[in-house]
């Protein structure tokens, strides 16, 4: 089965970057983008513009951005970890603010890590690298039910 | 038989020498000379009755009593003379008759000397009267017998006058006959002295009690004058039996506060010749000190025809013999002016209250807002940077081969850039967050926090020959967390600033100045121009090229923002290549 990482991102600047790190480690796994935190429910969900999509398939690793459009970052957390569905999902908060404020924030909703994305691309680089290593490779999802 | 008689009846020094004598004269001249003798007596008494009345004075009296007794009563030579207890001399007050000389010569004394043996000392010492009828043969008028004799005197009586129980002086009277003073004579001469004695005593009286009398009135008249003068209103209620307050007295002060002179209120209760709400005011403050029983002591404040008025007051009950509180003395100080200072001061309080308070909000909002930037840079600034510095990367990993080697530095140094940038974000940020932050002050070991760096610094660069000297057991009262960033600060700094050098030695320790401990961390490194010692502390203020020392200039910028929040003062010295000396005090 396909290990489908979601990637909750806004700018198409930091999305490109972050493929690019994610294909520079040779983590090849499919990613899916969505651009605010409407569409990332929606995907997960199967409701809106994926009402048609399979939600039997949930991504191996989510990686959110805090500040986004319409629905922010940690209302997309606290709603994945409100469903049965999808709240043992891991999050990873990628995020340019390391405000004590948000990180605590993100932890107490139930962020499974906190990163925070550096403007040296080889530090944000090696950082992707460490993320895909552990939640792709390393870390055994919690299946639902009846799945194993 | 009849001369024992006189001396049961009164108690009297009568030479029986003298009273024998007597019994030799012939009986029918006798009586003739005894109703002449008597009737001039009775005058007497009656003269000096009428005198009494008349008298002013102990003086008066005593003299009229011997130019009577000379007039009236045909006596040779009449005198008075006083006791004074402490010499024991007789002083003569008043004499009538002749020769007067003989009284100013006669040098009478009261006690147990010769010269206190004659009637008049013996009548002062023993308090009763004495009777010598011829002076001639008697023992006691020996030390004056060639005075008398000389003054044809022969005979001498002598009468005690008293106050109450103690002898004041006596009465004599000289004759020129042997043998006058017979029982009725002595008896009614007794009568002039004890009426003397009546007399001086009533006025003694007289005089304590105006005395007494000049006394009250003296104090009187010093109350009355603190009573006119007090600046205080002072009053006085009497209380009637049916609980109603009436003024009785109310000094000028008191007149002024309250609009109405004590002419117009004696008597009167307020409800009298007040407005109803004044008079309900008035006497439910006085109710309060019939209700304590004791002194009450309020403020109020009451509209009079004199204006509005501030009182502060203090009652005291007066009680009769029957407990009953019978009058209230007030004393009232109007305070009306100090009120209005005080309701001045709270609105002016109120007002500072009310701006403090706004300000405060405004504050808040500011500083909200400031960290909505703060959150917002943080954010926003640094994703452009990102771009610059990932797709410079990925340039240089994609197309490097298409560019030259200085198109290669361009693109590393537009990557450089973009990091400093980043660095200089995340600084000012730090710099922020120092001031936003709630100070919180407990007992902080510097020495063990300098310690902590240092171990951090040798780690990152181990390669490095520094020599620490941190001084130990250094605490001080202040926020954890931000001395943390201070200390950091300062000795990253002396870190950075000795790098040039081979060897390089970095201090951090304490001195005392002026009673005050000042610390300190200083280095042997590059050092500065003291001439730029004033833009040490500014944000983004460097003394040093970019490529001779990396940094953003905010670090300083932090440590003075620390050392102010503490209260403190912060200052630095250096020189070029001598190295530099941060000091600062808590």
């Amino acid at each position: 089965m396909e290990k489908i990482i979601l990637l909750v991102e806004d700018n198409p600047d930091d999305e490109a970057l972050t493929i690019r790190a994610l294909k520079k480690n040779n983590i090849l796994n499919e990613v899916v983008v969505a651009h605010d935190g409407v569409e990332a429910l929606d995907y997960l969900f199967g409701t809106g513009v994926y009402a048609s999509r399979d939600i039997g398939v949930m991504p191996q690793v989510i990686l959110l951005d805090l500040k986004l459009p319409k629905i922010d970052g940690l209302e997309v957390l606290k709603r994945l970890r409100a469903d049965e569905r999808t709240k043992l999902l891991p999050v990873v908060v990628l995020t340019t603010s390391k405000e004590q404020k948000d990180i605590v924030e993100s932890y107490s909703l139930g962020a499974n890590s906190y990163v925070r994305k550096p403007v040296d691309f080889i530090e944000f680089s090696e950082a992707v690298r460490q993320l895909g290593l552990y939640w792709l490779l390393l870390n055994e999802v919690a299946l639902e039910k009846g799945e194993v | 038989m009849k001369d024992l008689q006189i001396i049961k009846a009164y108690p009297i020094f009568v030479e029986k020498k003298a009273l024998q004598v007597n019994k030799q004269v012939n009986k029918s001249t006798r009586d003739e000379e005894d109703i002449l003798h008597l009737s001039r007596l009775y005058a007497v008494l009656s003269l000096v009755n009428q005198a009494m009345v008349r008298a002013r004075s102990p003086e008066e009296l005593f003299a009229d009593v011997c130019r009577i007794a000379v007039e009236n009563g045909a006596f040779m030579l009449v005198w008075i003379g006083l006791h004074d207890p402490e010499t024991h001399a007789v002083i003569p007050v008043a004499w009538a008759g002749e020769p007067q000389d003989f009284v100013r010569k006669v040098n009478v004394i009261a006690d147990d000397r010769p010269r206190g043996q004659g009637p008049t000392g013996t009548a002062i010492r023993e308090g009763l009267p004495v009777i010598i009828n011829n002076v001639l043969t008697s023992r006691y008028a020996f030390p004056w017998r060639e005075e008398l004799d000389a003054a044809g005197i022969r005979a001498a009586a002598s009468f005690p006058i008293s106050i109450g129980d103690t002898v004041r002086g006596a009465l004599t009277l000289y004759v020129s006959e042997i043998d006058f003073f017979k029982e009725k004579e002595i008896a009614l001469l007794k009568g002039v002295a004890e009426d003397i004695s009546f007399s001086l005593e009533r006025m003694e009286e007289e005089k304590q009690r105006r005395q007494a009398e000049d006394a009250l009135k003296e104090s009187e008249w010093r109350y009355r004058e603190v009573f006119d003068n007090a600046s205080n209103g002072i009053f006085v209620l009497d209380v009637t039996p049916e609980g109603k307050f009436r003024y009785a007295s109310l000094n000028p002060s008191g007149e002024k506060m309250l609009g109405y002179s004590i002419a117009d209120i004696s008597g009167k209760s307020p409800e009298e010749f007040l407005p109803p709400e004044n008079a309900e005011i008035l006497n439910a403050n006085y109710s309060k000190c019939i209700k304590a029983g004791a002194q009450v002591d309020y403020e109020y404040d009451i509209n009079l025809n004199a204006g509005y008025r501030y009182f502060h007051t203090t009652l005291v009950p007066v009680r009769d013999k029957s407990g009953r509180i019978c009058r209230i003395i007030g004393i009232a100080d109007n305070i009306t002016e100090r009120k209005r200072a005080e309701e001045e001061l709270k609105k002016l309080n109120e007002n500072l209250e009310y701006l403090i308070a706004k300000r405060t909000v405004q504050l808040e909002a500011a500083n909200k807002e400031l960290e909505a930037f703060c959150y917002s840079v943080s954010h926003d600034l640094r994703a452009p940077l990102r771009s610059i510095d990932g797709f410079s990367q990925a340039l240089l990993e994609d197309y490097g081969d298409k560019l030259d080697a200085q198109g290669q530095d361009y693109l590393r140094r537009v990557r450089a850039a973009s990091q400093h940038m980043a660095q200089l974000i995340d600084d000012l940020l730090k710099l922020s967050r120092v001031t936003r932050r709630e100070i919180c002050v407990k007992k902080v070991n510097l020495s063990k926090m300098a310690l902590a760096i240092v171990a951090e610094l040798k780690s990152a660069q181990p390669e490095r020959r520094v020599d620490f000297v941190i001084a130990p057991e250094v605490y001080v009262n202040g926020d954890e967390g931000l001395l943390m960033v201070l200390l950091e600060n300062l000795m990253d700094n002396a870190w950075k600033f000795t790098s040039k050098h081979q060897h390089a030695r970095i201090e951090f320790g304490v001195i005392e100045d002026g009673g005050k401990e000042v610390y300190f961390v200083s280095d042997d490194g590059a050092g500065f121009d003291m001439a730029y010692a004033g833009k040490l502390f500014g944000a983004f203020q460097r003394l040093h090229a970019m490529n001779e020392f990396p940094g953003t200039g905010i670090g300083l910028a932090t440590v003075q923002r620390i050392i102010h929040l503490h209260g403190g003062r912060v200052w630095a010295e250096g020189a070029v290549e001598k190295g530099a000396t941060i000091y600062f005090t808590l």
